[in-house]
């Protein structure tokens, strides 16, 4: 690589794992709240049961 | 290299490399649909043509990573570089599975609708603005479409129409595609999934991704900061020559410009640009074949004498002056003028 090119690099990478990181702990998070939802609506209907 | 296309040059070694990736390709598919059909728990079993699409995604997913892989695996340790030859094959392979995938998700998800399939893939979720449902499906499109330029141009004609540094510039576009396609899974797939399998694997192999193109970039940056000795006059200071391997060399950096590579041949001292003119290989890491520096990325070669490439090939890389005064190589930082052939220094008392 020239030495534009390591700079790209340089620059890109730093962003990417931000990006990666907020997009992995947001999906995370979201699984996180349907499942405790989906268990909330079973623990109901056993309760109406 | 520039003179004259063929769609694929075959080699003994392409076509070795071409049929483990299809055998890779095929054992993936098949392990992934007698996993998911075979072993699922009752109950939790999916179609088989849906276990087909998520086989092909994962597929082009993992081919995706190994093929990020390579590239800083390759700068850390040139054990990897064979990988590194004709990865452009990966990518393309990786683009058909990816597009298959979409496809079928096409023709089973949506292909029954009243709507045009591709308005319904875009449209049957607005929920933009929420990550509980968000539709994955529109990330995943956005990095097909990436991918698609990106086999598209992915042969050596669009290098040399774009120019390196454009041709360079657009296929790092591979790294959003990626990302875009992590957050595809992260949003669509896993969120569906009993199991953490899925959002380990593709956690960790982001996560590998990104750490290996962190040290890499590390390594690098730091070998920019390790700049030659220099005397005032310009000249930098590179070591005895004997230290050099001979046919390969020794990578300095100037203050200013791209390093320079100095190559020892037998009892010859050569200096020229480490940048390749085809996509900016470290040919400092190649090695003299046949009297040609021989890059370690793709195979281009040039003299190390003059910078050309041999003929009927018309690509020019940068040469420097070289001396060697009391058992020391020293290279000057500024390069001879284009073309002009630089007699190399010689190692006094060496069999040349």
């Amino acid at each position: 690589m020239n030495r534009a090119q390591r700079r790209a690099h340089a620059r890109l990478w730093p962003i990417l794992v931000l990006v990666l990181l907020s997009v992995s702990a947001a999906a995370l998070v979201a699984k996180a709240r349907i499942d405790s939802a989906a268990i909330e609506a079973v623990a109901v209907l056993a309760g109406d049961e | 290299m520039a003179h004259g296309y063929k769609i694929i040059q075959w080699t003994p070694f392409k076509k070795s490399y071409d049929a483990a990736l299809l055998l890779g390709v095929l054992v993936f598919i098949s392990a992934y649909l007698v996993g998911a059909l075979a072993f699922a728990p009752q109950g939790e079993r999916a179609l088989p043509i849906q276990v087909a699409l998520r086989a092909l995604g994962a597929c082009a997913f993992s081919l995706l990573t190994l093929i990020l892989l390579i590239g800083p695996l390759a700068r850390l340790s040139p054990r990897f570089l064979p990988l590194l030859y004709n990865r452009r094959h990966l990518g393309v392979t990786c683009f058909l599975l990816a597009l298959i995938h979409g496809a079928l998700v096409l023709l089973w998800y949506h292909g029954f609708s009243d709507l045009n399939p591709f308005v319904s893939l875009l449209a049957s979720n607005p929920s933009y603005d929420s990550i509980q449902g968000f539709p994955f499906e529109s990330l995943g499109v956005i990095a097909l479409l990436i991918l698609f330029v990106m086999a598209a141009t992915s042969h050596d004609f669009w290098n040399n129409v774009l120019g390196p540094n454009m041709w360079k510039a657009l296929h790092m576009l591979v790294y959003w595609a990626y990302a875009l396609i992590v957050a595809h899974v992260m949003l669509g797939a896993v969120q569906g999934e009993k199991s953490p399998l899925h959002a380990i694997v593709v956690g960790a192999s982001a996560a590998l991704i990104a750490l290996l193109h962190v040290v890499a970039g590390w390594r690098e940056t730091r070998r920019d900061t390790k700049l030659a000795d220099a005397k005032n006059d310009g000249w930098l200071r590179v070591g005895p020559p004997n230290d050099i391997p001979n046919s390969r060399a020794h990578i300095v950096t100037p203050p200013e410009g791209e390093r320079i590579a100095v190559f020892r041949d037998g009892a010859r001292i050569y200096a020229i640009s480490n940048v390749c003119r085809h996509q900016g290989g470290p040919l400092g890491e190649g090695r003299i074949i046949d009297g040609c520096v021989t890059c370690p990325w793709h195979g281009f070669q040039y003299r190390p004498q003059d910078g050309k490439a041999p003929a009927p090939f018309t690509e020019r890389i940068a040469v420097y002056r070289t001396r060697i005064e009391d058992g020391v190589v020293f290279v000057h930082s500024d390069p001879a003028p284009s073309g002009e052939e630089v007699a190399p220094s010689v190692i006094a008392g060496a069999q040349q």
